[in-house]
């Protein structure tokens, strides 16, 4: 139904709105892994098994949850669920991607509290914080991959990385100067 | 408070560019040096349960946080507080997206912001790093640990359940 009208003209039905909810709320419940592990899952709900829109608008749609800051399923979710159904489809989306993990974490921080003094407990958490850090770096090196491309990039981390582990400036500022860096530094 | 947490996460939501893992370092500054709601181990078994449960780990480190603070109404403070930058700026986007391909010193500014990302992630390694490794035995789970994500797929989920077992095994 919404995929001939649906795409420059949002449309507004109750139906789609429930069906956006339920195809964020599976892949926001079911997967593990943040965002990155979602994409491939909301491509496969949003193209393939609803075709609710074609492949290259979906690319396109990734552009625009990429470049802006914040959660990236939930940029996914507002920037599907506005396509489809407007702002209340990016709504119903966003409520979807984040309800069950929501529900899971307010168990896991009650559950949590009275086990806190269990030795293993205890045990199991000092056991998984090492990999959790080389899990960090592993992070940073694939990002580095695809981010670090050319001198100016190189030079951005080469600073960066001193600054925020030593001098301990604040996240915000670092990305505020490295903006200014690439407005002005690949000006053509 | 509530609007303490709100306000926090709103600016941790507004500035990570990258998703999850990018948060850390900045949630890491906020939440356990500026207002010291949490202590560094605390925060790393945090990421650790982020990681292991399903969803976005923002998500899941917003509600966790929120509820550690403030119970059941902080954790709805944080996950509005981290989701709401999203929102506007992605619908403000949406609605103007073939005007704002074309304006290119909005995309010289993302090239600028990537490799700060990484920077960024790298960080926090090392911040985790100073309470996650801390004698023989942790230094061990860490070379492994690196050595699987280096060289097999086996998923994180996979990696971190099987640390947090060696873990029982050595330090219970």
């Amino acid at each position: 139904m919404s995929q001939e009208k649906g795409l420059d003209r949002p449309t507004r039905s109750t139906k789609l709105w429930w069906e956006l909810f339920l195809s964020f709320f599976k892949i926001g419940g079911f997967t593990i892994g943040g965002g990155w592990v979602m994409l491939p899952l909301i491509e496969r709900e949003v193209v393939e098994k609803k075709k609710w829109m074609e492949s290259e608008q979906f690319m396109d749609l990734v552009a625009v949850a990429q470049s802006a800051p914040g959660v990236l399923a939930v940029n996914m979710a507002v920037s599907v669920g506005y396509q489809l159904a407007g702002v209340m489809g990016a709504i119903v989306a966003t409520i979807g991607a984040v309800f069950f993990s929501f529900l899971i974490i307010i168990l896991i921080a009650v559950f949590l509290t009275n086990f806190q003094d269990n030795q293993y407990i205890q045990g199991f958490f000092k056991g998984v914080a090492p990999a959790v850090t080389m899990l960090l770096l592993s992070a940073a090196f694939n990002i580095g991959r695809k981010a670090v491309k050319d001198k100016g990039g190189f030079i951005l981390v080469a600073v960066g990385l001193p600054s925020l582990i030593i001098l301990g400036i604040h996240p915000i500022w670092a990305i505020l100067v490295a903006g200014i860096f690439g407005a002005l530094y690949y000006k053509t | 408070m509530f609007l303490k947490l709100f306000t926090t996460f709103f600016k941790i939501g507004m500035f990570s560019f990258g998703g999850g893992y990018a948060m850390i370092p900045l949630m890491e500054k906020e939440v356990v040096r500026i207002n010291k709601w949490l202590t560094l181990p605390q925060m790393v078994d945090i990421i650790a349960i982020a990681e292991m449960t399903p969803g976005p780990i923002a998500v899941n480190l917003a509600t966790y946080v929120g509820y550690k603070t403030a119970g059941f109404l902080g954790a709805c403070s944080a996950t509005f507080g981290v989701i709401l930058p999203s929102f506007v700026i992605v619908l403000i986007i949406a609605r103007t997206y073939s005007k704002f391909k074309e304006l290119e010193v909005f995309q010289r500014v993302l090239k600028g912001i990537r490799p700060m990302v990484v920077a960024l992630v790298g960080s926090a390694a090392y911040v985790v790093a100073q309470t996650a490794i801390m004698d023989i035995k942790t230094f061990f789970i860490a070379l492994i640990s690196l050595g699987i994500i280096l060289f097999t797929k086996i998923s994180p989920l996979a990696i971190i359940f099987a640390a947090g077992l060696c873990g029982i095994f050595l330090f219970s």
